[in-house]
């Protein structure tokens, strides 16, 4: 049954990579992206990859497909003129497939328990993520806990990418005359639109808040709940006007939000060692290690939380209001 | 049956080394920035699908520990 449910998806994710490939609309081809996102996170949830199925939704078939398409509106292109056929990428695509094919022969078959990838670490994670750390879900026990310093590193690669970005799209827009409130935005003509917004809204937010703080024990965690409860903000700009958003999330606090998770993130590692312990060493924080280590991952999560909601509400109305 | 689970368990590889392909291919020959970026995104998923489609174990369940389940 598994099989056939993974032999069905992954045919899906073929056929729409053919059209992306194949289609010169661009509006069609950023669609088309958003529905192979949708398609590769239902697979990852077959291939019991929860944590990262839902980030895939959210980031993937979500916020990078309202950014594309600001993007396209940005540089007014719809379609693309045809091409000379390019033997160059042909043969390179041809080669390296070919020697991924070759290397995929040594693979240990589909859905095997006696893989190679399941006798290392894995189950040392799995056995200590119940005794050790007191987290059912281990992905969240190896990411913020046993790997709380890579989170750290990526924590810090979204805040140096969101400035990065902001800065970009910044420069001109103190060129252009600064944007006028007043603008009726896109589609609050649409009376349904407007009243599933405003129905939809407080579930998306309560939603965000529940895949945060039961992060522990289901999929879920800071990187999900932040582009979901920004997607929630992005979603109020796009039905009825970024002047109500803005009201909610002003801009100044989503600037300032992209540091103060990276802060929090890092100020936990210190504070563990002010109290003694190495970076990032959660057990000193509580009287109690398992309690110590659920403060820690609560506090780290949160710093992730906000780094990430900041950055992606930055980045719409960065991509908006230089659309104007 | 064993020859159609060899063969399918060896789609999901060549599948994913498909998207793998295609991704690379609109990155390099397509001069687009938008279709390189939905390129470059299928491109990153399949390397997911990489590392995931060799770490599935049928019959077990998602990484959260419940007392119901001892495969993970």
């Amino acid at each position: 049954m598994e099989l056939l449910i993974s032999f069905a998806l992954f045919t899906l994710l073929g056929v729409v990579t053919v059209a992306i490939v194949s289609q010169r609309n661009l509006v069609a081809v950023v669609i088309l992206g958003s529905i192979y996102s949708f398609l590769i996170a239902s697979v990852m949830v077959v291939l019991d990859a929860v944590d990262v199925a839902l980030t895939e939704a959210s980031v993937g078939a979500g916020i990078s497909t309202v950014l594309l398409l600001a993007g396209l509106k940005l540089t007014r292109t719809r379609d693309y003129r045809g091409q000379d056929p390019n033997v160059v990428g042909a043969l390179l695509a041809i080669a390296v497939g070919g020697a991924l094919v070759w290397g995929s022969l040594v693979l240990p078959p589909f859905g095997a328990p006696d893989a190679p990838i399941h006798q290392h670490v894995a189950p040392r994670y799995i056995e200590g993520a119940g005794t050790e750390i007191g987290v059912p879900n281990i992905v969240t026990a190896v990411l913020a806990d046993y790997r709380g310093f890579d989170t750290l590193g990526e924590t810090t690669v979204v805040f140096v990418a969101g400035m990065a970005v902001l800065l970009l799209l910044r420069r001109s827009s103190l060129q252009s005359a600064p944007p006028s409130d007043d603008e009726q935005p896109a589609m609050s003509g649409d009376l349904v639109l407007r009243v599933g917004t405003k129905l939809i809204l407080p579930f998306i937010l309560l939603f965000a808040l529940y895949v945060q703080f039961h992060g522990d024990y289901g999929p879920g965690g800071g990187f999900q709940a932040g582009v979901i409860a920004a997607s929630a903000v992005i979603l109020l700009g796009l039905t009825l006007g970024l002047r109500r958003a803005r009201r909610i999330a002003p801009p100044a606090l989503a600037h300032a939000m992209i540091p103060l998770g990276v802060l929090i993130f890092a100020g936990t590692g210190v504070a563990t060692m002010l109290l003694g312990g190495d970076f990032l060493e959660y057990a000193v924080l509580a009287h109690e290690a398992k309690e110590g280590h659920h403060l820690g991952i609560m506090l780290v999560e949160a710093g992730v939380l906000v780094t990430v909601s900041g950055t992606m509400i930055s980045l719409f109305y960065a991509f908006v209001e230089r659309g104007r | 049956m064993d020859l159609i689970n060899a063969a399918l368990s060896k789609y999901v590889y060549v599948v994913t080394i498909f998207l793998m392909v295609a991704g690379l291919f609109v990155v390099v020959a397509r001069a687009n920035m938008i279709k390189k970026l939905v390129g470059l995104s299928i491109f990153q998923s399949s390397v997911y699908l990489l590392y995931l489609g060799p770490a599935k174990i049928f019959g077990a369940t998602a990484p959260i520990l419940d007392s119901d389940y001892t495969a993970y």
